[in-house]
C-alpha cells in the first residue's frame, strides 16, 4: 500500500482542511481568472438595478433619437434599434441567463442525483431497471426538438423554457451518480458500515453521497455555461426570454439583422456570452483540481 | 474499561467454545463456473482465546471470515455463536449481535471512507446502537477510543488520507471495538504494515484481548507471526482445513505436507530458526485456480508424498493426536 | 580501483507542498559495486521509493527538486544527463523490477508483443533481427524463467495468468536487455509464500548466471537476508548502517537496526517486542541532528543538534551514530 510521506501534519486544525483545498485550487492561475470572473458577473446581475446608468432600458422604451449609435461616452456598447442602452440590457441579460441556469439546476440537480442513488444502491432490482430505463428514454430525446415541442403546447416564456430544459437535464446528474455509485458501493468501507449496522438511509446520504459530491459541484459549474448556452439557442429561434426583457441570446438574435453595419448590437452581448460560459468553466476546472488526491 | 451493555447474546457456552463452525460452505456461481470458496469446514474458537487461520491466496480464508460477521448468507452448514445459529446474513441479523461480532479488514486503503472524518467513522458505531445520549459523551468516548490505540486526540479533525497506513489500521481496530464486541475477526490487519507497526498492534491486540476477554480469529499467511500470538492453528488450502492443532503441537510436530512446504518457505532471520524450519520440502507448482480443484486430495498436484490414492479420493479429517487433526491418506 | 557501479553521493530531495517542503532525502549515501548483491532495507515512507525513483530518473512529479548531491552511474552523473542519455542507460544498464506485477504488465497487450516490443528495442537495435528470430528470443527468455508452456505463455494477456507468472514475466523482461545493474522494488511482496520462494530463488539465480548487480529493497527483512552480500538499513531518508548481510543480522549496532530486527516474530516462538516507540517523522519540520532521535533509547545531546556521519566499526561495517564515534564504545 502506498504510504504517502504526507502522512504527518503538525497541529492539525479544521480549517487547514479549508486552507489546503484553497492552495490545490490557486495552483493553476486560470483557476483564479474564473474566480474571479465569476464574482464579477455574480455582482453585476445581483446589483443590475444599482449600478447601470439607465435601468429603462429593459422595459417598454423607446427613443428614437437616440436609436442606432455607435459605442461612445453615454452608451459604452451603443444603444439597439429602440434607442436603448446595450450595456444596460447586457448587465441585465446576465441575470435573466443565470437565473435560468440556477434554476434548472435547482430542480434538474436534486432529482437527478436522488435517482441515481437509488437506482446504484438497488442495482440489479427492478428499482435500478425502471429508473434508468426511463433515463434511457429521456436521454434519446433531442432536447432542442423537446424544449420546441413544450414551447409550442404551453404559453410561450421564461419559465416554460426553464422547466423543457431541466425535463431532460436530470438524465445527465443521475448517470454520473449511477456510475459511481455502483463502483464506491462494493468498497469496503461501506460493507463496513453496513456490518455495524448503519441504516440504508445514512448509507445512501452519509457515506456513499459525500464520494460523488467533487464531481456533482464540478459538473455543475460546467452545466452554468452549457444551459445559458442552450437557453440562448432557444431564445435564438424565439423561445425563452420573451421582449422586452433581455437573454443574451434573444439580444444576439436580433442583433444579426443589422450586421455588419450595427455590429455593437451583436458583438457586445456575443462577447459577454463567451466571458460567462468560459468563466464557469475555468472555475470548474479549479474546483476539480481541488478533488484530486495528491499522492507521492 | 469500555462501557456499554453488558446483556450478551445467547447462554452458557459449551465447552468454552463462544463461536463453532460445521460443515461451513460457502459456493460462488461465477461465468467459469461454481468457486466453491469454503468446502466443508469445522473449527471452534475459545473464549479469551485467539484461533488463528493461516492459507494463501484461494485458500478461502477471508470468505470464512465474510460468512461468520454476516457479509455473506453460507451455502450450507452451520456457525453458531453463544449456542445461536447465526447462519444468515447480516440484514436478517438484530442489532445485538451486530454488536458484538466486529471485522478489521486487511487492506487500509479501503477500510475507511475517505469523505468522512475520523471523529465520524468512529461516532457510527457508537450512533448505531446508542451507547450514550449526547454529543458530548460520545465525543469523549470516541477520544477516549484514540487514547487506547495510542493516537493523538486531534486526529479526529483528520481524514483517513492523511494518516499514514499503520495509524488507519489502529482506526480500524478503534472502531471495531467501540461497541464492546466479544469476538473480533482479524483479517490480515497487518499484512500491509512494517514490521515495527505490526508489532505494536499485535502487542496491542494482545493487551486488549487481556483487558476485556477478547476472542479472536486471527487470519494471516505468516506463520511467525502466528506462533506469536494464536493458542490454536488451522491450515486452509483450496477451501478444506488440512491441519489443525493447539500451536504448541503444530510447531513442535507438523504433519501435513502443504504444512511443511510453507514452513520450509519462509525466509528467517536466526539460525535457531532456520535450524527449526523442515528441510526437506521445496516448495513446486502454482496454487491452482479454485474453479479448477484437482480431484481428490486438493493438494495432490503439489505434493511430494503423493500416492495412487491420493489424486482419487479426498482424504478426510482425522485426529493423529489429542487435539491434533490432520487431513491427509499418509495418517488414515 | 575498481569504479563503482553506481554511487549515490551526499543526495538532497525535497518536494514542494502545501505547508512547506518535504525534505525527503538529507545526504544519502549509497554505493553498489560491479556483480554485487545489495540489499536496501526500509520501512514505508523512509524515502526508498524516492530513491529508486530517481535513479531511474522516474520520479513523475514536478514538485521533486534535488538539491544538492549526484549520482553517478559508471562515473557519469546520471542527473546532469539529458533525455536521450537517460534513455540508453534504460535500455542497457539499468532495469527495474516493481512491486506490483499487475500494474507493471500492460492489460490490452498480450506478453508477446510486450516482450518484442523490449527486445526490438534494447538488444535488436544493434542488430536487425527478424520477427521470427524476435520471437524466437522472447520464448527462450520465457523458458529461462521457468515458466511452463512458454509458447502458450506467449500469447497469453496478463490477465490469464497468476501473480507469480507475472512476476516471472517481469523479471524476463527485466533481464531481456545487457543490463549491469537490476534494481528490485520490493519483488515477491503481493505473492503468495510458497510462490514469493519459488520466484525469490529463480531471481537468485538469474543474476548470478548473468553476472550482474543487483538492488534488492525491501522491508521484508527476512528475504533480503538469504538473497544479497551486503545490506544498507535506511531510515528517514538516510542511510543509517551498512555491512555484510550477515554481519547486520548477527550484529546491529544503530538502534533503530536492532529495534526493527527485534520486532520480527521469531518462528521459534516467544514475545514479538514492544515495536519502536513513536512514529516516523514528518518530513515537513524534521527533527533536527539524527532524524531517529526521538525515538532512540540511547539518545545524547549531540544527537538532538548534528547528523551523524558514517563512521567505520569493522571492515565495511559503517555506523551513522554518534555512540560509535571514534574514541567511544
Amino acid at each position: 500500500m502506498k504510504n504517502s510521506v504526507f502522512s504527518q501534519a503538525l497541529n492539525f486544525k479544521k480549517w487547514e482542511n479549508v486552507q489546503r483545498n484553497w492552495y490545490k485550487f490557486s495552483r493553476n492561475y486560470l483557476s483564479i481568472i474564473g474566480l474571479i470572473t465569476v464574482t464579477i458577473i455574480l455582482f453585476l446581475a445581483i446589483f443590475a438595478p444599482f449600478i447601470t446608468a439607465h435601468p429603462e432600458a429593459v422595459a417598454r422604451y423607446v427613443n428614437f433619437s437616440e436609436a442606432k449609435k455607435p459605442p461612445c461616452l453615454s452608451y459604452p456598447f451603443g444603444t439597439d434599434t429602440f434607442g436603448r442602452d446595450n450595456l444596460t440590457r447586457t448587465i441585465y441579460a446576465f441575470r435573466v441567463s443565470l437565473l435560468m441556469s440556477f434554476v434548472v439546476l435547482l430542480i434538474s440537480v436534486p432529482m437527478g442525483v436522488i435517482l441515481g442513488l437509488i437506482a446504484g444502491y438497488f442495482q440489479g432490482t427492478w428499482i435500478d431497471t425502471i429508473i434508468m430505463r426511463i433515463t434511457d428514454i429521456f436521454l434519446s430525446i433531442p432536447p432542442l426538438i423537446l424544449a420546441l415541442a413544450i414551447c409550442s403546447i404551453f404559453p410561450r416564456n421564461l419559465l416554460t423554457t426553464m422547466l423543457a430544459i431541466s425535463i431532460l437535464w436530470w438524465t445527465w446528474y443521475c448517470r454520473m451518480v449511477y456510475g459511481t455509485v455502483t463502483s464506491v458501493k462494493g468498497e469496503f468501507f461501506i460493507q463496513s458500515s453496513e456490518l455495524i449496522g448503519a441504516g440504508k438511509l445514512h448509507i445512501l446520504f452519509r457515506e456513499i453521497l459525500p464520494n460523488c459530491l467533487s464531481e456533482i459541484i464540478t459538473k455543475i459549474t460546467l452545466d452554468v455555461g452549457a444551459i445559458i448556452l442552450i437557453g440562448s439557442s432557444l431564445s435564438f429561434v424565439g423561445l425563452g426570454a420573451q421582449p422586452p426583457t433581455a437573454d443574451l441570446g434573444s439580444m444576439i438574435a436580433s442583433g444579426t439583422k443589422y450586421l455588419p453595419d450595427y455590429w455593437w448590437m451583436t458583438v457586445f452581448p456575443g462577447i459577454a456570452l463567451v466571458i460567462v460560459v468560459l468563466g464557469f468553466n475555468l472555475l470548474g476546472d479549479g474546483i476539480h483540481d481541488i478533488s484530486v488526491v495528491e499522492e507521492i | 474499561m469500555l462501557v456499554g451493555s453488558l446483556k450478551k447474546v445467547g447462554t452458557k457456552l459449551i465447552n468454552n467454545n463462544i463461536l463453532t463452525v460445521k460443515n461451513l460452505k460457502k459456493y460462488f456461481v461465477t461465468q467459469q463456473g461454481i468457486v466453491k470458496a469454503v468446502n466443508d469446514i469445522d473449527f471452534s474458537v475459545k473464549e479469551g482465546e485467539t484461533f488463528g487461520l493461516v492459507g494463501e491466496s484461494g485458500s478461502g480464508k477471508s470468505t470464512v471470515a465474510y460468512s461468520i460477521v454476516g457479509l455473506y448468507k453460507p451455502t450450507g452448514g452451520e456457525i453458531t455463536y453463544r449456542n445461536q445459529d447465526i447462519s444468515n446474513e447480516s440484514k436478517k441479523r438484530s442489532k445485538e449481535l451486530k454488536k458484538e461480532i466486529q471485522i478489521v479488514s486487511q487492506d487500509p486503503g479501503t477500510s475507511l471512507n475517505p469523505m468522512r472524518s475520523i471523529y465520524q467513522i468512529l461516532e457510527l458505531p457508537i450512533q448505531v446502537h446508542t451507547l450514550f445520549k449526547n454529543r458530548k459523551e460520545r465525543t469523549q468516548r470516541i477520544k477516549k477510543l484514540l487514547k487506547m490505540v495510542e493516537l493523538p486526540e486531534d486526529y479526529i479533525y483528520k481524514y483517513p488520507q492523511m494518516v499514514g497506513g499503520g495509524e488507519r489500521q489502529m482506526v480500524s481496530i478503534a472502531r471495531a471495538l467501540a461497541t464492546n464486541p466479544s469476538l473480533v475477526l482479524l483479517d490480515e490487519p497487518t499484512s500491509a504494515l512494517d514490521v515495527s507497526i505490526q508489532a505494536k498492534i499485535i502487542n496491542m491486540l494482545i493487551q486488549f484481548q487481556k483487558d476485556f476477554n477478547l476472542s479472536y480469529l486471527f487470519i494471516t499467511h505468516d506463520l511467525s507471526l502466528m506462533r506469536n500470538v494464536a493458542s490454536s492453528v488451522a491450515i486452509m488450502y483450496l477451501g478444506k482445513i488440512c491441519e489443525n492443532a493447539k500451536t504448541s503441537e503444530f510447531f513442535r510436530n507438523p504433519l501435513h505436507p502443504y504444512t511443511l512446504m510453507l514452513l520450509s518457505s519462509i525466509p528467517v532471520l536466526f539460525e535457531e530458526e532456520e535450524k527449526f524450519k523442515p528441510k526437506k520440502v521445496k516448495s513446486t507448482g502454482e496454487i491452482p485456480s479454485p474453479v479448477n480443484i484437482p480431484p481428490g486430495c486438493s493438494f495432490h498436484s503439489r505434493c511430494l508424498e503423493k500416492m495412487d490414492i491420493c489424486s482419487k479420493v479426498d482424504p478426510v479429517m482425522g485426529e493423529v493426536t489429542k487435539g491434533h487433526f490432520v487431513r491427509c491418506h499418509l495418517y488414515n | 580501483m575498481q569504479v563503482p557501479l553506481l554511487d549515490i553521493k551526499d543526495l538532497y530531495l525535497e518536494f514542494k507542498v502545501f505547508g512547506g517542503t518535504l525534505k525527503v532525502l538529507d545526504g544519502l549515501n549509497f554505493t553498489v559495486w560491479p556483480k554485487e548483491k545489495v540489499g536496501l532495507v526500509g520501512e514505508a515512507s523512509c524515502g526508498k521509493t524516492t530513491t529508486l525513483k530517481s535513479i531511474m530518473k522516474i520520479l513523475g512529479m514536478t514538485s521533486a527538486r534535488i538539491t544538492k548531491g549526484e549520482i553517478l552511474f559508471k562515473g557519469r552523473d546520471i542527473l546532469k544527463m539529458n533525455e536521450a542519455e537517460v534513455q540508453d542507460i534504460r535500455r542497457k544498464g539499468i532495469s527495474m523490477i516493481f512491486q506490483d506485477p499487475t500494474a507493471a504488465l500492460n492489460p490490452v497487450f498480450s506478453i508477446g508483443s510486450q516482450l518484442n516490443n523490449i527486445i526490438k528495442y534494447s538488444v535488436g537495435s544493434k542488430e536487425n533481427l527478424t520477427k521470427k528470430k524476435i520471437e524466437e528470443y522472447a520464448i527462450e527468455v520465457l523458458k529461462k524463467v521457468l515458466l511452463p508452456d512458454p509458447k502458450r505463455i506467449f500469447k497469453s494477456y496478463p490477465i490469464q495468468l497468476s501473480g507469480g507468472m507475472r512476476q516471472r514475466v517481469c523479471i524476463a523482461m527485466a533481464l531481456l536487455s545487457n543490463l549491469e545493474l537490476l534494481i528490485a522494488d520490493e519483488p515477491g511482496t503481493s505473492l503468495d509464500v510458497t510462490i514469493k520462494d519459488q520466484v525469490l530463488h529463480l531471481l537468485y539465480n538469474l543474476v548470478k548466471e548473468k553476472n550482474i548487480s543487483i538492488i534488492l529493497v525491501s522491508h521484508a527483512l527476512g528475504m533480503v537476508k538469504n538473497l544479497t552480500e551486503r545490506t544498507y538499513v535506511m531510515y528517514a531518508g538516510s542511510m543509517v548502517e551498512v555491512a555484510k548481510t550477515a554481519e547486520i543480522f548477527a550484529n546491529p549496532l544503530h538502534p533503530y537496526s536492532q529495534a526493527l530486527i527485534a520486532a520480527v516474530p521469531k518462528l521459534t516462538g516467544g514475545r514479538i517486542s514492544q515495536g519502536i516507540p513513536g512514529y516516523i517523522p514528518g518530513y515537513l519540520n524534521p527533527p533536527p541532528g539524527c532524524r531517529f532521535h526521538p525515538r532512540c533509547s540511547y539518545v545524547m545531546p549531540i544527537c538532538k543538534v548534528e547528523k551523524p556521519p558514517f563512521f567505520k566499526v569493522k571492515g565495511i561495517h559503517q555506523v551513522a551514530c554518534w555512540l560509535f564515534k571514534k574514541g567511544r564504545d
